[in-house]
């Protein structure tokens, strides 16, 4: 589904949050939001999943609006992974995926088989199958943030919305969340938008980029031609190397604070 | 496993009826209770109209108050609230204690003014603590406010006008002494609104304990989820006020409890709190009024010397 938002304004407490955006995530693409601390990439995804509605301007999935939708009815078909989150400490994984039924299921009644295929599924992707009975607390950083991923898998949402998701994960295990991102999105052609910090995932794992600087957006499109030493100079301030990886892609690596 | 566990919270709880039932003052043995052996007349009034109402008074304050508390924990995200400590029951009681001494002990007025007294607490509670959401230890600290605050009004009532609310001393710590069919029929159809509104939310509950972003990502509309159960958890605590007066930890202990028991699942702690809340006030009656007899002693002071150490062990543990 295409998700566009329409001259986005937020203010909070007389300060200028997102001033006026305008951006469109098209249909199965993987966009990736980046920008510095305090830009506003968090209010931006806040916004586009209602989770902030305190904004004036228009959000619409498909061409509706996703304000007339409700919030069961846009649950339905977006989900979002946000990063304040709790679970009770004896949670089990399997429970935690299974929450991501809620806004399926009846009001009576308990779970279809068409919960549990989902839930199922949900668990295959992000490999936790065999981890279902234990309980979330007792998993590692990366394991945890799985079984997160897997609750909004199992929402079988048509748009998914991540914010940070490789934040505060080792290496291996944000290349693991990365793939199965990317898993799902050419599975289901998924619409998928994520914050982003690590540049060089931007370019590699997304098909889009939008740049936010300072409230507005200062550059949208090709990760590849936007993504570059130039950019990082002009949005992060700092001084960056490229370098060509095995695969031919283009590395970029910062050096130092410009 | 956990059927188990529930059934035998459940056994407790029909233990804690019949235990209340045959101890006291006057001795009647088991099968004279189950009717299977002959009873004199002092003895079948003292059954049918002291204990017998007392005791499922007992069960309807101990199910309210830990269904009460078991909400408040999971909607204001705090596990030490309680209807007690964070100010609602005051709040009840201040305006049920008002509503005695103006509507003289019409009945049926002074429960919908308590509740209306124990909303307007759970809103204060709020107000002071919303600052970008809620947050565990700014409802805690709200809430002594809150408690002090309206506890200060229900003394200034009992001095002024004490004269005209019956047992004030008794009701400033909760107690069950005298409680008969009336209250029963006061109690009762609190309870069983109550109790329903409370299990069929028990999804929801589970939701909101995920967290308010993740809550709302997946569809749960919060401030409303939220503003409904606070309440019923308002109005269970508020019909337990009104009839055994400001009765403590009860909304702490339970819930707490059933959760080291059965786990955080909404859907069997809630059945299990209820059914816990039904064993610890039935038994810790009977131990009230037996222990020092003849002297009755009232059940809030006994739940007040298990709640205060196990506040504090909690306060330790989660905050």
């Amino acid at each position: 589904m295409n998700l566009t938002a329409t001259n986005i304004s937020v203010n909070i407490g007389g300060k200028d949050i997102l001033r006026s955006v305008t951006c469109a995530f098209e249909s199965g693409r993987r966009t990736a939001i980046i920008g510095p601390n305090g830009a506003g990439k968090s209010t931006l995804l806040k916004v586009l999943c209602l989770l902030n509605e305190k904004f004036s301007g228009t959000v619409t999935i498909d061409g509706t609006d996703i304000r007339t939708l409700g919030r069961k009815n846009l649950a339905r078909v977006m989900a979002i992974l946000p990063q304040e989150r709790d679970a009770p400490h004896d949670t089990t994984v399997r429970q935690l995926v299974s929450f991501g039924r809620f806004p399926h299921r009846k009001f009576f009644g308990g779970e279809s088989s068409e919960d549990t295929d989902a839930i199922d599924e949900a668990l295959t992707l992000t490999k936790l199958t065999d981890l279902q009975t234990r309980q979330v607390s007792s998993l590692s950083g990366g394991e945890r943030q799985r079984a997160w991923l897997a609750m909004t898998l199992a929402q079988r949402p048509k748009v998914l919305l991540l914010d940070e998701p490789t934040t505060y994960l080792d290496i291996a295990h944000q290349l693991d969340v990365m793939d199965i991102i990317a898993a799902v999105n050419k599975k289901f052609r998924t619409t998928i938008v994520m914050v982003l910090h690590d540049i060089n995932h931007a370019r590699l794992y997304s098909d889009a980029v939008v740049v936010v600087k300072g409230g507005g957006i200062c550059a949208a499109g090709d990760p590849k031609k936007i993504l570059t030493a130039q950019t990082l100079g002009t949005v992060f301030n700092v001084a960056a190397d490229t370098f060509l990886n095995a695969a031919g892609d283009k590395i970029i690596f910062p050096t130092a604070r410009a | 496993m956990r059927t188990i566990k529930f059934l035998l919270i459940l056994a407790a709880a029909v233990a804690g009826f019949f235990l209340s039932l045959i101890n006291g003052s006057v001795d009647i043995s088991p099968a004279q209770v189950f009717g299977s052996a002959p009873m004199d007349e002092t003895r079948r009034q003292i059954l049918e109209n002291i204990r017998l109402p007392r005791t499922i008074v007992a069960v309807l304050v101990g199910v309210n108050l830990s269904l009460s508390g078991a909400i408040l924990q999971a909607v204001m995200k705090n596990p030490l609230a309680d209807p007690h400590i964070i100010g609602i029951s005051s709040g009840a009681g201040l305006f049920g204690i008002f509503a005695m001494m103006i509507f003289n002990d019409a009945g049926f007025l002074v429960t919908p003014a308590a509740f209306v007294g124990a909303m307007l607490a759970a809103l204060m509670i709020y107000v002071l603590a919303w600052k970008d959401g809620i947050r565990p230890i700014r409802v805690i600290l709200a809430g002594v406010a809150v408690s002090a605050f309206l506890g200060a009004g229900i003394s200034a009532l009992l001095i002024f006008a004490g004269d005209k609310v019956h047992g004030a001393l008794m009701w400033m710590v909760g107690g069950l002494s005298a409680r008969s069919w009336q209250h029963v029929e006061i109690l009762l159809p609190y309870s069983i609104a109550g109790s329903l509104a409370t299990f069929i939310s028990a999804r929801h509950l589970n939701i909101l304990q995920l967290g308010d972003e993740v809550a709302t990502g997946l569809g749960l509309r919060v401030n409303l989820v939220r503003s409904l159960l606070t309440a019923t958890a308002a109005m269970l605590a508020a019909s337990a006020v009104c009839v055994v007066g400001l009765l403590g930890f009860v909304g702490l202990i339970v819930p707490h409890t059933a959760r080291l028991i059965l786990g955080s699942d909404y859907r069997t702690l809630l059945p299990g709190s209820a059914a816990l809340g039904a064993a610890v006030v039935t038994v810790s009656d009977t131990i009230a009024r037996t222990v020092f007899a003849p002297t009755e002693l009232p059940v809030g002071i006994l739940m007040a010397m298990l709640g205060a150490p196990f506040f504090l062990y909690l306060l330790r543990r989660e905050l």
